[in-house]
């Protein structure tokens, strides 16, 4: 009966097991809270404040919290900004000791990017378009960052607010030029110069781009997507008609399509110094192993010159050991992974959001947050978020 | 012989080993005080390719001292009335640029340089001026010290600003120049005639550390 007992005891653990493993599994990759990205800005290491920062800015905007998002982003552009001379993080991180992770957090040109396009969506709720147009202007040549020196940016939001700002600022044909760049990465998107001022709908869908380690040391960053979120593309119900948002970016792509950085070449260098040492090291720990053989052969007279080959074996065996290659892998984790965008007619009534898969099918997703903000000239900005 | 490899061996392996975990990636030493730092220079620590407090006190002080010297504007036998505002300011540049800090900047260094010869109007502040008017015209407050108007005073001039920018920027390297000018003018209300211009331009290039590139 006992035996029965301790049977089934041992077979309901296995079951909550088995249930706590397949809710991790099912869970989407969540970021973390307001709360607890703050709690961690207050203890964390400051190379990492800019990145705290970043999140937990748009934590705050996802609240409405407009003040809050404010402060956090201007700290994140002055530091995106700031050319640090003589920084320490900087030197740590080109040595052969320390990970890239150990410089002070500016983010890939992605991350920079999407840090000047919130802080020019409160620049805009503010009424402030000159400054807004200003950070757009910045995130597009951040976002252009590439090793390829004829690569161009592809973010089309980035122009659409370029033209949006200029048009209500009264600038018609950098407006003009800035719309015909958004027609050209979007063929689908048919908005006309001369909408400027009407309500405006932007959605982020999904989970931010993740950065992976590999390769040997994982010196190498690979880009993933985020997991178990299923929503491609957005709806709005106007005046109960419903109507596509058009999908503008894809931050996976935004991501991972720039090829390498210059930072990888010095990371390849570390690479190829801790082989070259690894490789030694292991020669000579065989060599020395061979010649003790031998040495017993000969009367064990050359025991001092194995003994010496052993040592530096071992010396650069620690060396490659100690040789850090891993690329920095931080990234902002609560950013979307697409951008999406509609503009309304003056007086139209905004209904309720419909997501859909890449299948076209509709997901629901709990906790989508929906901020209405109108600026001082009363042009209404609709700001949409589905994940936290 | 072997013995004083070993005894060779164990501080070098140390040595190695121990520069990868001194003090982790956490300052612990007492932050600095802040420090004082002179605003018409540039920082020798932290620097961009933006408007910085030198470039806005260097432009406004050039202004003050131009226009001072220009008789049209301050030798008129009825000193000029002149708004300035930061609705008159645009920032059509790359750099984030909060524009009160030229228009208060130069309205505080103009009116002490001018002694009188020019006169300055305060549109911004216009709530708290209604508010009390109001109060004053209902006898809830007396009508203080100064002559009565009958209506506030209206301007000759507004003092208008614009800030442009022009970005090259080598991709690769992700060197950024820029070159920003700054235009100021002095507008005649009424005939729209520009009676004062200047520019204060200058160029800014830098490259971030290798690491960020």
């Amino acid at each position: 009966m006992s035996s029965t007992a301790s049977a089934a005891r041992t077979g309901m653990r296995g079951l909550k097991a088995l249930v706590v493993l397949a809710v991790l599994v099912a869970a989407p990759c969540m970021a973390e809270t307001r709360e607890e990205i703050e709690g961690r800005l207050h203890s964390a290491p400051s190379k990492d404040y800019t990145l705290l920062r970043m999140e937990a800015g748009l934590a705050a905007l996802r609240e409405g919290d407009l003040p809050a998002a404010r402060t956090y982003f201007d700290g994140v552009l002055d530091s995106i900004e700031s050319i640090y001379a003589d920084s320490e993080g900087a030197a740590k991180a080109r040595s052969l000791w320390y990970a890239e992770g150990s410089k002070d957090f500016k983010g890939e040109p992605y991350e920079r990017a999407m840090a000047y396009y919130y802080r020019g969506l409160i620049y805009m709720v503010d009424g402030d378009y000159g400054n807004a147009r200003a950070v757009v202007r910045t995130a597009l040549a951040q976002s252009g960052f590439a090793d390829e020196t004829n690569y161009e940016s592809t973010f089309a939001s980035l122009y659409f607010l370029l033209g949006w700002t200029n048009e209500i600022m009264g600038d018609a044909e950098p407006a003009r030029q800035a719309y015909a760049e958004v027609r050209r990465l979007r063929p689908e998107w048919n908005a006309q110069p001369g909408a400027a001022g009407n309500p405006l709908v932007i959605a982020e869908l999904g989970g931010a781009p993740r950065k992976v380690g590999d390769g040997v040391g994982l010196h190498e960053i690979v880009y993933r997507p985020a997991k178990r979120m299923p929503e491609k593309s957005a709806q709005l119900l106007v005046n109960g008609n419903p109507v596509p948002m058009i999908a503008m970016d894809d931050l996976f792509y935004q991501s991972s399509h720039r090829g390498l950085r210059q930072i990888d070449r010095i990371i390849d260098g570390k690479v190829a110094f801790k082989e070259g040492f690894a490789g030694a090291g292991q020669v000579l720990g065989e060599v020395s192993k061979v010649a003790t053989v031998v040495n017993l052969e000969v009367s064990g007279t050359a025991g001092r010159t194995i003994g010496a080959v052993a040592g530096v074996g071992a010396i650069a065996t620690i060396i490659s050991l100690n040789v850090n290659p891993a690329a920095d892998v931080r990234y902002w984790n609560n950013l979307p992974e697409s951008l999406h965008v509609a503009v309304l007619k003056p007086g139209e009534t905004l209904g309720a959001l419909t997501l859909r898969d890449e299948r076209g099918a509709v997901v629901d997703v709990a906790g989508v947050a929906r901020q209405e903000w109108t600026d001082p000239q009363g042009r209404k900005i609709i700001w949409i978020k589905t994940r936290n | 012989m072997q013995a004083r490899l070993l005894y060779l061996l164990v501080p070098v392996s140390m040595l190695f080993t121990g520069c990868a975990s001194v003090n982790g990636d956490r300052d612990n030493s007492a932050p600095p005080h802040a420090v004082y730092q002179d605003s018409a220079t540039a920082s020798k620590v932290v620097s961009g390719v933006g408007i910085e407090s030198q470039d806005i006190l260097s432009a406004t002080d050039a202004m003050v001292r131009d226009i001072m010297a220009t008789p049209e504007v301050v030798s008129r036998a009825t000193a000029p009335k002149i708004i300035m505002d930061p609705a008159g300011f645009v920032n059509d540049s790359s750099s984030r640029v909060n524009v009160k800090l030229f228009v208060n900047r130069l309205s505080a260094s103009l009116n002490r340089a001018a002694k009188g010869k020019l006169r300055f109007l305060g549109r911004a502040e216009g709530d708290l001026n209604n508010k009390e008017r109001d109060l004053k015209a209902n006898g809830e407050v007396d009508a203080g010290t100064i002559q009565k108007v009958k209506v506030p005073r209206g301007a000759d001039f507004i003092l208008r600003g614009t800030i442009t920018s022009q970005d090259a920027v080598l991709k690769g390297p992700q060197t950024v120049r820029r070159y920003t000018n700054i235009n100021f003018r002095l507008q005649e209300v009424d005939s729209d005639e520009v009676v004062w211009e200047n520019n204060y331009d200058f160029t800014k290039e830098a490259q971030d550390d290798v690491i960020y590139r």
